[in-house]
């Protein structure tokens, strides 16, 4: 193969076939690791206290989650199936705030015009009365550091505003927040000059088409304010709603998005820790109260959401039956739990007609 | 001797021809028997032209048997018409007829007389049917009734099952069903047991009616649609369960935190896996070289392309472009099953130099180009260490992409940290998951489901959807109280008592009816036909009887006075043929007259002529039974009856046509011709009166069913032009103070419509009677005052004229609750088909007018 005409010739073509080819690459590494770190980080407002971290993981199960300050909360935004506002009606925010990006949407707060100035006021869902005003620049200060730019602002400029106060309010929100969308919670009167300003539109009641503030009925005390969205079919579909104090129930009225309980409860459990408690608590249960939870559980008791006391018997056992399984059959629904009773033939006989004589 | 041969010749021709016409007669017999034991739908209908024609050979025959004998009884000398009595013979004044009487003018008359009896029958009988009273047409409606209800076995007598004992055996039941109307009719005991139990009756037939419709069409229904509802609940629980499982899949932070991991490992594994098969190609690139280098087809186009590019011809351009030929050559290299080299050599990167042998040119670049591709195929760049790759995009890519596998849709620009739109990701790809499913459940659902997801059995059981559902499923059996769990025979109860209890029987019935039978009523055809077939088939056939009868005696004087010998075969005969097979029905266990005797005791009470014609009947039923029984099967019977049959003409579609009379001569044109002359006949003897119809008949059913009036309508210009209210209280006290006393009262309107409303209330007659209501001649006064009240309501007005334009001619309204508003239906022409209908299964074809606007 080597050419042996010359030796000379043998050296260059042997440089050359290296030259050529080159040596042989090992690109591979020593050890291989994980090019992604994988963690069990939960969302942003849950607590990674080591004092929690038992419940933490209880809580999760649950599609719950524990903050900083021992608040029970939703796991995450999407638990809801409709947004969650933070409604500011204080400068007093709770310690999750500036962490509430897989929590809360945004940002809700009414404002009026008190002597010449805007203030951020606590009012009802009518706009009525309203107290405690602070201003506005007030919460610049205290929410800039916290808002996260995804955040949606939604502002309700009191009902009986002017369209120059309006206009002086949408130019003064312009630059004072970090925020990619900001709506304005106003009557249809105003619709145009809002969208005109570049701003999201909220109607102040029912519409076509938009967003609209939902009627004082449609509140509760957990959700103070409401949006809805007419469907194609008119029906209102809650799509957002306004929430502080009590965040985890208005979550829960939206959507009931607690997960079924891991254990079953029943009187031989003894272990009454928290983590055991959450395992067993019914998914109706208020997981704010988790100390008086832990109370009643000795008792064979728990707190639902509503407030009311009730037994874990009493829910397994409406778990459980249907309601045929509990009508009393004189009930007048009783009737649509059974089976048609098929007591007609279908060959039909004739009778005859019998010709009797009449006494006379 | 001649004479004596002549005389036997004679007595056998006659005897031949005797018995030629006892066995037509025998035949005409049993075909009636035959006929009338059919119900009348089937006289009326299939049988309709056989039935016309056989009436046509009974006339025929008993004319010629009536003739025969009425010529015979004659004297003779009536015939000696040319006055030849002077060449009379001896022994033929004995007779008092002469030859010519004899031979010419009596067979003349016999015939004449013959042909004018045919017609004359039919006159007679039409006569007779025409001049029969109301009630008595009233009372052959009731047998007719009794008779297609005994014959439909739909009617039984209290304490008398042998009746039901006949009809249910098929060959006893023929007789008797034929024969029963005439002692139905006759009999004043059985007619009155009839009416005394014709609410009842008609009260069972109707119910039998609707509860058979309910059975046959309503509960078919009914469980038809418990199959669609039961499939429909089992597939909303099975709905109903998927979703909750999905809806808790979809928000599920503990199995999305799950899935998150894996997809992480899963991509970290991917990541490192890409390295690694990466630098163990890298490390085989120079592996395979050789084998390829040595390819005789791979060095031969080597060679082929280095020797163009040495070529002294070939200048830079060209060389530039045999190096990229043989880099595209080689790039697209593949082995014989198609799949590539692996090897990406650039153009500038070809040696097609000659320093080195190609062998080792070839294996160089292979080499190279074999790494190049490696480079380029695995997104890694010849510098980049492991470590740099780890966080380089095309790690990232390659995480992206195993997310993508499951499912799972992150930006472009997701990067490695970003755990949150990994997690929203994951939280999309479950999203709407459950709300698919429940899609998936509507459309499969027959109604397109519904959209609560919570609903249990009450609730599903009482949703709008399901009762759509069910209006739909019973169609017109659907009630406002039908639910999926409701009981049939509750339910078949609830749909009975919703029914319109219009009973056809009832109506024909009533005794308010007898006016309804006065020529132009609505129950005039009616009235004739059930007289015909009460009177008419039992006579036919008790005369053909009597005729064959009568024949024998005629026969044994004739054959008394000429031969003995005869006399006694004939006789014999006649014994053996009758004599016997009756003697044997008479004297039989199951002898009719027997059980007459029984009935007649129990139910025909009335008169002793009740009574003896009950027992009379029996004995015929016995005779006849006797004949019936051995002669039915007669082959001369089964002759006769295929000359006589005639089928319907039907078109195409089965329907029938009517009949088109032959023109040319034949025994029916004749009789219609002389039936037309003979016309006159009737009315001349005061009898038959005619009486054009009524426009529209109308007859007001009360609440309870019961008939109110009947009134008949003439209609002129549009208008009302005559109201005839018949007084169906006649014969009656109360009618005939109506009639006769004279009232007056200014407010006839709402004497009208108390008239309406209490007619059968023989307390207000009595007030009437006594002048507190009205002071005039009532019933004339009534009918020219419902005249102009009518034509003063419009929309009444406006139905009649609707109705008269559409031919229809018998409106029956019946009253709305408590009201003076009706609901209307209208009737065809009643005829007596319609007994047999409403009895058997079939609906009267009453139509309900809907809209309708009448009021009175």
């Amino acid at each position: 193969m080597i050419s042996r005409q010359s030796p000379l010739l043998f050296v260059l073509a042997l440089f050359s076939v290296l030259f050529v080819s080159g040596c042989a690459v090992d690109k591979r590494p020593e050890a291989y690791s994980n090019a992604i770190l994988v963690s069990s980080a939960f969302p942003a407002h849950g607590s990674s206290q080591s004092q929690y971290a038992a419940l933490q993981q209880a809580l999760l199960s649950r599609n719950l989650l524990i903050a900083d300050n021992g608040e029970v909360l939703p796991v995450m935004k999407g638990m809801c199936e409709a947004d969650m506002l933070y409604h500011i009606s204080s400068t007093n925010l709770p310690p999750y705030i500036g962490q509430h990006q897989d929590l809360y949407a945004g940002f809700y707060f009414d404002v009026a015009l008190v002597n010449g100035s805007w203030k951020v006021v606590n009012t009802d869902n009518d706009f009525g009365q309203f107290n405690s005003e602070f201003d506005l620049a007030l919460l610049t200060s205290v929410l800039t550091p916290r808002i996260m730019p995804n955040d949606t602002l939604t502002i309700r400029p009191q009902p009986n505003v002017t369209a120059k106060a309006l206009g002086e309010l949408m130019s003064l929100m312009q630059s004072v927040f970090p925020v990619k969308r900001t709506r304005f919670v106003v009557s249809s009167k105003f619709a145009k000059q809002v969208e005109q300003a570049g701003y999201d539109l909220v109607l102040s009641s029912a519409g076509a088409s938009h967003l609209y503030l939902g009627d004082t009925l449609s509140t509760s005390a957990a959700q103070e304010r409401t949006f809805f969205k007419l469907d194609y079919t008119a029906n209102a579909e809650l799509k957002a709603f306004a929430a502080s104090e009590q965040p985890l129930v208005a979550c829960m009225q939206a959507h009931n998005f607690v997960q079924p309980p891991s254990k079953k409860f029943s009187n031989k459990l003894k272990a009454n820790d928290l983590p055991s408690v959450v395992n067993v608590l019914p998914s109706n249960a208020d997981f704010n109260q988790l100390s008086e939870q832990q109370r009643l559980f000795t008792t064979g008791q728990y707190l639902t959401i509503n407030g009311d006391v009730l037994k874990y018997s009493t829910y397994q056992k409406l778990q459980a039956g249907s309601r045929c399984s509990r009508l009393a059959p004189s009930d007048p629904l009783y009737k649509y739990c059974e089976d048609r009773k098929q007591d007609v033939s279908t060959d039909y006989i004739r009778r005859k007609a019998t010709m009797r004589k009449q006494g006379n | 001797m001649l004479a004596k041969g002549a005389g036997q010749v004679k007595i056998l021709v006659l005897l031949g021809l005797f018995v030629v016409y006892v066995c037509l007669e025998l035949s005409l017999n049993l075909l009636l028997i035959d006929m009338y034991a059919k119900p009348l739908e089937a006289v009326f209908g299939e049988y309709q032209l056989t039935a016309e024609r056989l009436e046509l050979f009974g006339r025929t025959l008993s004319g010629f048997g009536l003739a025969l004998g009425i010529i015979s009884f004659m004297p003779g000398h009536l015939f000696n018409v040319l006055g030849g009595a002077k060449d009379t013979t001896d022994a033929q004044v004995e007779q008092g007829i002469n030859k010519l009487g004899k031979w010419v003018f009596r067979p003349i008359a016999f015939v004449l007389l013959w042909a004018l009896i045919i017609p004359s029958l039919r006159i007679v009988i039409d006569g007779v049917v025409d001049s029969t009273s109301n009630e008595k047409k009233l009372s052959a409606v009731r047998a007719i009734v009794y008779k297609e209800a005994y014959l439909a076995e739909s009617v039984t007598i209290e304490g008398f099952p042998e009746f039901d004992e006949i009809v249910s055996d098929p060959q006893r039941k023929d007789l008797v069903v034929a024969l029963i109307p005439s002692l139905a009719y006759f009999s004043g005991g059985f007619n009155h047991l009839i009416e005394s139990n014709l609410q009842n009756m008609a009260d069972v037939f109707l119910q039998n009616r609707q509860e058979e419709t309910f059975s046959k069409e309503a509960l078919p229904r009914i469980r038809k649609f418990d199959g669609i509802y039961k499939a429909e609940w089992a597939s909303y629980k099975k709905a109903r369960q998927d979703y909750t499982e999905a809806s808790r899949r979809e928000n599920n932070f503990a199995l999305l935190e799950q899935e998150r991991t894996e997809l992480l490992n899963k991509a970290n594994e991917r990541i490192n896996q890409h390295w690694q098969v990466y630098s163990n190609e890298l490390l085989k690139a120079e592996d395979f070289r050789k084998d390829y280098a040595e390819n005789e087809n791979i060095v031969k186009v080597y060679r082929d392309i280095r020797n163009k590019y040495q070529s002294s011809k070939c200048d830079r351009e060209c060389r530039d472009f045999y190096r990229a030929e043989f880099a595209k050559y080689l790039n697209n290299l593949t082995f014989k099953d198609g799949e590539r080299f692996g090897v990406y050599l650039q153009a500038d990167e070809v040696n097609l130099t000659k320093i080195l042998k190609s062998k080792y040119q070839l294996m160089g670049m292979f080499t190279r180009g074999r790494r190049a591709y490696l480079h380029r195929a695995y997104g890694i760049s010849e510098e980049m260490e492991y470590e740099q790759y780890n966080q380089s995009p095309v790690a990232t890519n390659l995480a992206i992409a195993v997310f993508k596998e499951n499912a799972v849709h992150v930006a472009k620009e997701w990067t490695m940290n970003d755990m949150r739109p990994l997690r929203q990701a994951i939280t999309n790809k479950y999203q709407g998951r459950a709300q698919a499913l429940w899609v998936k459940y509507q459309n499969g659902s027959s109604f397109g489901g519904v959209p609560e997801k919570n609903l249990d059995r009450v609730d599903f059981a009482r949703l709008y959807e399901i009762k759509v559902l069910a209006k739909i499923a019973l169609g017109p059996y659907y009630m406002e109280s039908f639910t999926p769990s409701i009981a049939e025979s509750r339910y078949k109860k609830m749909w009975l008592a919703s029914q319109d209890n219009i009973s056809f029987i009832q109506m024909v019935t009533s005794t308010a009816a007898t006016a309804a039978f006065s020529p132009g009523g609505s129950m005039f055809q009616l009235g004739k036909d059930a007289v015909k077939l009460a009177v008419i088939p039992p006579v036919s056939i008790a005369a053909s009887l009597l005729a064959i009868f009568l024949l024998f005696i005629k026969l044994g004087m004739y054959l008394w006075a000429r031969s003995k010998v005869y006399l006694v075969v004939a006789m014999g005969l006649g014994v053996f043929a009758f004599g016997i097979p009756v003697g044997k029905s008479v004297m039989g266990e199951n002898s009719y007259h027997g059980m007459m005797v029984a009935f007649a005791e129990e139910f025909s009470d009335v008169d002793t002529f009740d009574k003896t014609f009950t027992v009379g009947f029996g004995y015929v039923l016995d005779l006849e039974n006797g004949i019936f029984k051995t002669y039915r099967d007669l082959a001369v019977v089964d002759a006769v009856a295929s000359v006589v049959h005639k089928k319907l003409p039907r078109d195409e579609n089965g329907l029938p046509v009517a009949h088109i009379e032959t023109t040319s001569f034949s025994l029916r044109s004749y009789d219609d011709l002389a039936y037309s002359v003979l016309d006159f006949t009737p009315e001349m003897l005061g009898i038959g009166e005619v009486t054009a119809p009524f426009n529209t008949n109308i007859t007001l059913l009360k609440q309870d069913m019961n008939v109110g009036a009947y009134l008949g309508i003439r209609l002129a210009d549009k208008k009302v032009a005559e109201v005839s209210m018949p007084n169906f209280m006649q014969g009656t006290d109360i009618g005939l103070i109506a009639e006769q006393r004279l009232f007056y009262q200014p407010d006839w309107q709402s004497l009208a419509l108390e008239y309406v409303s209490n007619v059968d209330d023989p307390s207000y007659w009595l007030q009437l009677a006594q002048g507190d209501i009205a002071k005039e001649t009532l019933m004339q006064r009534l009918e020219r005052n419902m005249a102009s009240y009518l034509n003063d309501t419009p929309a009444t007005l406006a139905l009649l004229n609707n109705l008269n334009e559409k031919g229809q001619s018998n409106l029956i309204l019946l009253e709305l609750e408590r009201s003076k508003k009706y609901r209307c239906f209208v009737l065809g022409t009643v005829t007596a088909q319609m007994i047999s209908e409403s009895i058997e299964s079939n609906t009267i074809a009453y139509e309900e007018l809907p809209d309708c606007k009448a009021r009175l």
